[in-house]
């Protein structure tokens, strides 16, 4: 488990802007004057990312098209704040940001930070990790966002949507799962075995390494 | 040297045999304690010589110190030898107690010297020896006898499982036989429910038939074709419930024989095991795959409900004019008496009124979903993006519309639902209600097409009649 602290070295938005990601599956919104703080790792004693205080705006197209049509969800959701991996963001550069003086109310942040601790463990093989896909973590609503070159996922407590490139759709709720090959063919099942095993996703949403759990989306994707 | 002198060497010396007489105790107990192997064996042996050859350099330090103290002592004037005392009566036998190092000053050195210390030294020697003899005697007499206590306890066991085995080998014929039975019986049942499985096919079989008849009777208006295929499916139901009620009694008894035979498997394994002497085999829990057939069962529930949820696809892009259960009911337009086949089937159950609001909006939302179908250029668009998704400017390139107008097609078809734009991107997708929209155009437009060339035909005919 990772154990989260933050450092004094805030940085602050100074326009508003939105950015759209490699994949063109997801647009963020950054609002002026939000605030961004370095997020370290405690054990390894190195940067992993920012703790973004302030709205952020996040808009997924998770659909795609299939022989019946459209299915998935255009996702669009504000949050007040957001933790984002890794360290190296493309869009934290200083066209965007500028650095501000210490912050006072600091220990606000500090205990913000530890709320996160308990989502996530450490995992190399995990997109967030390394400079190859973004993890965008919200506390508040459980919301996770986990983006690369090719795929978007959105999980959330009662759902979980995942899109890879233009054709590859799962979308497991709790009671069904939906899936769209690469030919276009749309398959749906609601049968009890189908039901029971996506609830088994939802019930390790906080306990398992959410790299293992990227893996397992990853073998959905190709066994479907 | 005097006569207390003398004594006291003689308690001394006591004091030594009983010292080695608990030297060959303890050496009793340690072959007892230890294992009766080789090793063990010898390790008292090494330890005797360690302990000897400690005890002659305690004694070869002694001497050099003697031979010191003789030097020191040579130095000194010889004292003239003392007036023999009188006889003291014998003193009571004091305890004993740990000897102290004699002082250099009152050591007669010459009784070391003496034939008759070296002798009680051998004879000391000689009784650590036959001590040490003897416990080693001991310690092989006592492995011995453990052997023979172990070569008992094994011919005991060896007789008992000799015994045990010979009536297993007459349980084993018993239950082979039983194996047998069981197989035979199992073959049976298996036959019984292909033949079961056979009747419940056949029974669907005639079912789906007797459907099928009554939908060709309903198609050509037959009452009398449709009362005798409502009564054969009747009666094919009924035989269809039977042929279940005997699959699941088969199917019972089959699972009850297979979990009896997998028993007496289970049971010969156990004895075979024991007749080869070796342990039986490990219990291992395992379920048992598929025995009773619920597997196959659930598999089989699972592909009902695809093809009923399939069914109820097919049935909402393609109605047949399937009525709704006992809650609904149908809701006719009075204005239209013969128009039976397009009666809409409305929930009632929340009263009247609300019946006529859910039909208003029925015929709101109808209409405003039929027009938005009710231009060339959106169903042109429906079919482009029934290909694949499109960004406006491919779009609008295709159909040949632009800016405003292309803007109002495509708000119409979004606000009715059957075209989607993403967000990121723009591009726009058609919808699954836009897909089943375009072929229920797509529907009429052939059924229309389907009459006109069949009228065309008929007046063809009348040409050539005329």
């Amino acid at each position: 488990m990772m154990r989260l602290s933050i450092e004094n070295r805030p940085l602050k938005i100074t326009h508003s802007f939105e950015y759209t990601l490699d994949n063109k599956q997801v647009k963020l919104s950054f609002s002026k004057n939000a605030i961004l703080l370095p997020v370290f790792d405690d054990r390894r004693d190195i940067q992993i990312g920012f703790l973004l205080d302030g709205p952020l705006g996040v808009i997924g197209d998770l659909l795609v098209h299939s022989k019946e049509g459209a299915v998935g969800e255009i996702i669009e959701e504000t949050y007040s704040s957001a933790l984002f991996l890794p360290a190296k963001l493309p869009f934290i550069t200083f066209d965007h940001v500028k650095e501000i003086r210490p912050l006072e109310n600091i220990e606000i942040y500090e205990t913000k930070i530890q709320d996160f601790k308990v989502l996530f463990k450490y995992d190399e093989k995990f997109p967030g990790m390394k400079e190859e896909g973004i993890l965008i973590n919200i506390n508040e609503s459980k919301h996770l966002w986990l983006i690369n070159k090719n795929a978007t996922f959105f999980l959330k407590p009662s759902e979980i949507i995942g899109r890879r490139g233009e054709k590859k759709l799962v979308w497991l709720s709790k009671s069904e799962i939906l899936t769209v090959k690469e030919d276009g063919s749309l398959k749906s099942s609601k049968d009890l075995f189908s039901v029971k095993k996506a609830k088994q996703y939802f019930d390790r949403f906080v306990e398992v390494p959410l790299g293992i759990m990227f893996s397992r989306f990853r073998e959905l994707f190709t066994s479907f | 040297m005097s006569k207390d002198e003398i004594d006291e060497i003689k308690k001394e010396l006591e004091e030594q045999k009983k010292r080695n007489e608990e030297m060959a105790r303890l050496l009793k107990d340690v072959y007892k304690k230890l294992d009766v192997s080789e090793e063990s064996k010898e390790r008292p042996k090494r330890d005797l010589s360690e302990a000897k050859k400690t005890a002659e350099e305690i004694l070869a330090r002694d001497l050099y110190d003697i031979k010191d103290n003789d030097h020191k002592v040579h130095d000194e004037p010889i004292r003239p030898a003392r007036p023999a005392r009188p006889a003291r009566p014998a003193r009571p036998a004091r305890p004993a107690r740990i000897a102290k190092p004699a002082k250099p000053a009152e050591f007669n050195f010459e009784f070391f010297r003496s034939d008759e210390f070296k002798k009680k030294m051998k004879d000391i020697e000689k009784k650590v020896e036959k001590a040490a003899d003897e416990g080693k005697k001991i310690g092989e007499k006592i492995s011995i006898e453990l052997e023979k206590k172990l070569g008992k306890f094994l011919e005991r066991e060896t007789e008992r499982i000799k015994g045990a085995v010979k009536i297993s080998k007459e349980e084993l014929k018993e239950i082979n036989s039983e194996i047998d039975d069981a197989r035979r019986e199992i073959d049976q049942y298996q036959r019984d429910m292909d033949q079961a499985r056979r009747g419940l096919a056949q029974a669907k079989q005639e079912v789906r038939h007797a459907q099928r008849r009554i939908e060709r009777a309903r198609q050509r208006e037959d009452r009398d074709e449709k009362l005798d295929a409502e009564e054969s499916l009747r009666d094919a139901i009924d035989d269809l419930n039977d042929a279940e009620e005997d699959t699941r009694e088969i199917r019972s008894e089959l699972a009850q024989a297979r979990r009896e035979f997998a028993r007496l498997q289970r049971r010969a394994a156990k004895i075979h095991h024991a007749q080869a002497g070796k342990k039986g085999p490990r219990v291992v829990h395992t379920a048992d795959v598929d025995v009773d057939g619920t597997v196959t069962d659930y598999i089989s529930r699972v592909m009902d409900s695809v093809g009923k949820s399939m069914e109820t696809t097919f049935r909402t892009v393609f109605p047949d004019g399937k009525r709704v259960r006992a809650s609904k009911r149908s809701v006719k337009d009075d204005s239209c008496g013969d128009c039976e086949d397009t009666a809409i089937v409305i929930d009632t159950r929340n009263g009247k009124d609300h019946v006529i609001k859910k039909a208003s909006t029925f015929y709101d939302k109808t209409a405003l979903l039929l027009s938005a179908l009710g231009d060339q250029h959106r169903i042109k668009i429906l079919k482009i993006l029934e290909e694949s998704p499109q960004y406006q400017k491919e779009l609008a390139e295709i159909t040949g519309l632009k800016g405003g107008s292309f803007k109002h097609h495509t708000d119409i078809l979004q606000e009715a639902d059957f075209i989607t734009r993403e967000a990121v991107r723009g591009r726009y997708l058609i919808t699954q209600l836009g897909i089943e929209a375009l072929k229920l155009g797509e529907m009429i437009y052939l059924r229309k097409k389907k009459l006109e060339n069949e009228e065309e035909e008929e007046s063809i005919d009348i040409d050539i009649k005329d």
